[in-house]
């Protein structure tokens, strides 16, 4: 009995390891290294959908899956997919540190709002405004590297759930990053989304394939893989072809690529372009002082297989898994960790800063990119274009430099652990309604109809607004309020509320209408043109431009164009006592040598005193001597 | 003498109040000296300097040595000794107060060397603080005494 029990027990043991085993993925081919930093050929078949290798003579000719070509046999999609870039659906990642936001914008309908599926304050998720996952992937599929919401399986009372299968899902583009051939096209990878093409979109960007056709022409019963005759001969159905060279003849191809992604592969969704009159072309102006020195931006921003990258800002190290996470900040590489086992300053041959007559006190209230990173402050904010949210790098990309969304910079804000640093900020300007005292933000196509059932004739275009006069607002509320049931409206811009009340529009601050920044990290100044560097009165001075320097307002609001409100307001402290201190340092000079001249007279007496001191002493020793 | 007595007054009203915002307040607050209080301890710092200046040049020529040594039980002679002793230690003491700040606010010296000059600054102070507390205390023991005689 006792023998049967003991088998019975260890057969249920050894069921339960191979389960065990079963649900643990297992690492594939590519998933761990064996240590060489030598990059290995990737000579591999293409694979569509379904995992099946395609040929250049097949019959229709279908695009590759990344998911399949790359992660079949050789790369965890799953783990991959856990990563910064693709995780920003996945409630349980942390959103970490407020950063750039989508910014979802219409001129005419006075609509500036940012988005994100991160739960960062200020921001809306894309659901708030009535945006569905298939219009937000035509909207900012160009800048996406696929996967996340590209993925999203949406159920079947979704409208464009057919569409869905016509166009196909957007799958991690692997090679938006680690395709290092120069032939890698993220433009015409952002021109397949706008044509609806999303599972065509990897390979026509890839430089292997071409592509013809729109899946947004196809009807919603359109089948890729058996595309009959479309009716209309004007009507291209998408088509890809490969480049006969690019097949061996075991029908491999070669993809270059790499580990170490070039700098112009990130640079596609994250160039940051400065509007200045001064320096109107990207070739005049600098760019980030590390890549100048030789640096590659995953040289800090690095990640494992899982893709949680580095982003580099000195709270990370509390909530990442990253293991870099610390000594890939400033003071990792610069300082290293005071109480380390050994010393980690000095990575990349990163120097120590002398920080030569700085108080200590500024490291307690300033993070290093307040003083050393973004444009130099200068009297009144700039604007600046950024590839995420003005499109740059994509074809017939807005080149005006009042193309909305204006995001002002730099803004000094006391970030992350109340630290002051320089920002990029966001006016949000949007219809909303009053529900139980929480601002909730009215669909578009609400606020579209509520425009077009006015009208407009004196509307006109200011910075890349169609300007809005009170009239207009107040007759917009009015057209918005007209449905009793329907909760109070309201329009947030320029940080104010604005609303109808007793027939009369009037605005007030709102914490809804707060605008919403984030960190600048880049680009890194040189020492020499560090805040401090020409001296104290870069920051202490009455028109310091760190405190009191301007911040536009924006807004199509017309009674709020040219308004700007001080960079004081948006820090922890009191602009009087700003300019209190700043005034001292007007004295400072003459309070040094002040001090000095009261040092020094002191010092005299207490030579006199010292000398007298000596001298009654060698009496008194004298005396005593002569007594004996 | 009233000049003596409102300088003495001055030294040590503006040394409470310096004692106050440079050591009370970063005590209760956690912060160290920043905002109102700093400029507060600054502007007071200047005053002290000048006042301390003062009755340097206003006592040191009555303090200066030789000292006799009091004789037993003389006890007035020995509040003489310690005052001059309380005297002498304060403007000492002075010295490293006032230099850690002068020297602190040139730009030649290394953020690395900065707290150990403020610590400098912070024991000084204390010191300082002790001795002006013994010099006032003798001082007015003394003028008493003194006055206590005369009547």
């Amino acid at each position: 009995m006792r023998t049967w029990l003991f088998d019975l027990a260890f057969v249920v043991l050894l069921s339960q390891a191979f389960l065990a085993q079963a649900d643990t993925p297992q690492p594939l081919l590519g998933d761990e290294g064996d240590g060489s930093r030598a990059i290995p050929v990737h000579r591999i078949p293409l694979l569509d959908e379904g995992g099946i290798a395609i040929t250049p003579d097949d019959e229709p000719l279908v695009p590759f899956s990344p998911r399949q070509t790359c992660a079949k046999e050789c790369h965890s999609y799953s783990t991959i997919a856990s990563g910064w870039h693709f995780n920003a659906l996945d409630a349980e990642s942390n959103p970490g540190r407020p950063g750039h936001p989508w910014i979802y914008w219409d001129a005419r309908l006075g609509i500036q709002i940012p988005l994100s599926y991160r739960a960062w304050p200020g921001v809306f998720s894309p659901d708030e405004i009535g945006m569905q996952p298939w219009e937000f992937i035509l909207r900012y599929g160009r800048h996406l590297p696929g996967g996340g919401i590209g993925e999203i399986e949406e159920g079947p009372q979704s409208e464009k759930l057919l569409r869905w299968m016509v166009s196909g899902q957007l799958e991690i583009n692997c090679l938006a990053c680690h395709n290092a051939a120069p032939e890698q096209d993220q433009s015409e990878y952002a021109t397949q989304i706008g044509l609806e093409n999303f599972r065509w979109a990897t390979a026509a960007a890839s430089g292997l394939a071409f592509m013809e056709g729109s899946a947004r022409a196809m009807p919603d019963t359109y089948d890729y893989l058996m595309p009959d005759e479309v009716g209309d001969p004007k009507l291209t159905p998408p088509t890809i072809q490969y480049q006969s060279t690019g097949f061996d003849p075991k029908n491999r191809v070669f993809f270059n690529i790499t580990r170490t992604v070039p700098n112009e592969r990130c640079y596609f969704c994250h160039s940051s372009f400065q509007i200045d009159s001064d320096h109107p072309e990207k070739w005049s102006q600098d760019q980030d002082i590390h890549l100048t020195a030789g640096l590659r931006c995953v040289d800090c921003h690095r990640h494992g297989l899982d893709h949680t990258m580095v982003r580099g800002y000195a709270g990370e190290v509390q909530s990442s898994t990253n293991p870099l996470a610390f000594v890939s900040t400033c003071e990792g590489c610069h300082l290293g960790q005071g109480n380390a086992a050994f010393p980690q300053h000095g990575r990349f041959a990163a120097p120590v800063p002398q920080h030569a007559g700085f108080p200590p006190i500024h490291f307690e209230k300033l993070s290093c990119t307040a003083c050393h990173a973004g444009p130099w402050p200068g009297e009144s904010t700039q604007q600046v274009k950024t590839a995420m949210a003005h499109g740059l790098g994509i074809k017939n990309s807005d080149k005006s430099p009042s193309a909305l969304p204006h995001i002002m910079t730099p803004v000094f804000v006391n970030g992350d652990g109340g630290k002051l640093e320089p920002h990029h900020l966001v006016w949000p300007s949007y219809w909303a309604r009053f529900v139980e005292e929480e601002i909730v933000p009215i669909p578009t196509e609400t606020i579209r109809a509520a425009f077009e059932s006015i009208t407009s004739s004196t509307a006109e275009w200011q910075d890349g607004w169609q300007t809005l006069p009170e009239e207009t607002l107040s007759a917009i509320l009015s057209v918005l309020a007209a449905d009793p049931a329907e909760p109070r409206p309201a329009y947030i811009s320029g940080g104010k509320i604005w609303q109808q009340e007793q027939g009369q529009l009037v605005s007030q601050e709102h914490p809804a209408a707060a605008p919403y920044t984030w960190p600048v990290a880049h680009n890194v100044r040189p020492a020499a043109q560090s805040l401090g560097a020409r001296g104290c009165e870069d920051c202490h001075s009455v028109d310091a431009p760190l405190f009191f320097g301007d911040v536009q307002v924006d807004s199509p609001i017309l009674s709020l164009r040219d308004t700007t409100v001080n960079q004081v307001a948006f820090q922890d402290t009191s602009g009087t006592y700003l300019n209190l201190f700043a005034l001292t340092f007007a004295f400072r000079p003459l309070f040094k040598l002040f001090l000095q001249g009261c040092t020094i007279l002191l010092l005299m007496l207490a030579a006199v005193f010292l000398f007298k001191l000596t001298e009654s002493a060698l009496a008194w020793i004298q005396k005593t001597m002569d007594r004996q | 003498m009233a000049l003596q007595t409102w300088t003495l007054f001055v030294v040590s009203s503006v040394t409470f109040l310096l004692f106050f915002t440079g050591f009370i307040i970063p005590l209760f607050s956690g912060a160290p000296l920043t905002h109102v209080a700093l400029l507060l301890h600054l502007a007071l710092g200047g005053l002290l300097a000048a006042a301390l200046v003062f009755l340097g040049f206003l006592l040191g020529g009555d303090y200066l040595p030789p000292y006799r040594q009091p004789a037993e039980g003389d006890l007035h002679a020995w509040l003489r000794l310690g005052i001059r002793f309380c005297f002498w230690v304060m403007l000492l003491l002075a010295l490293p107060l006032l230099s850690t700040v002068t020297l602190s606010m040139n730009p030649w010296i290394r953020t690395g060397l900065m707290p150990t000059l403020l610590l400098a600054h912070q024991v000084t102070a204390f010191l300082f603080s002790l001795a002006l507390v013994g010099f006032v205390t003798l001082f007015f023991l003394s003028k008493t005494r003194n006055e206590e005689t005369e009547s």
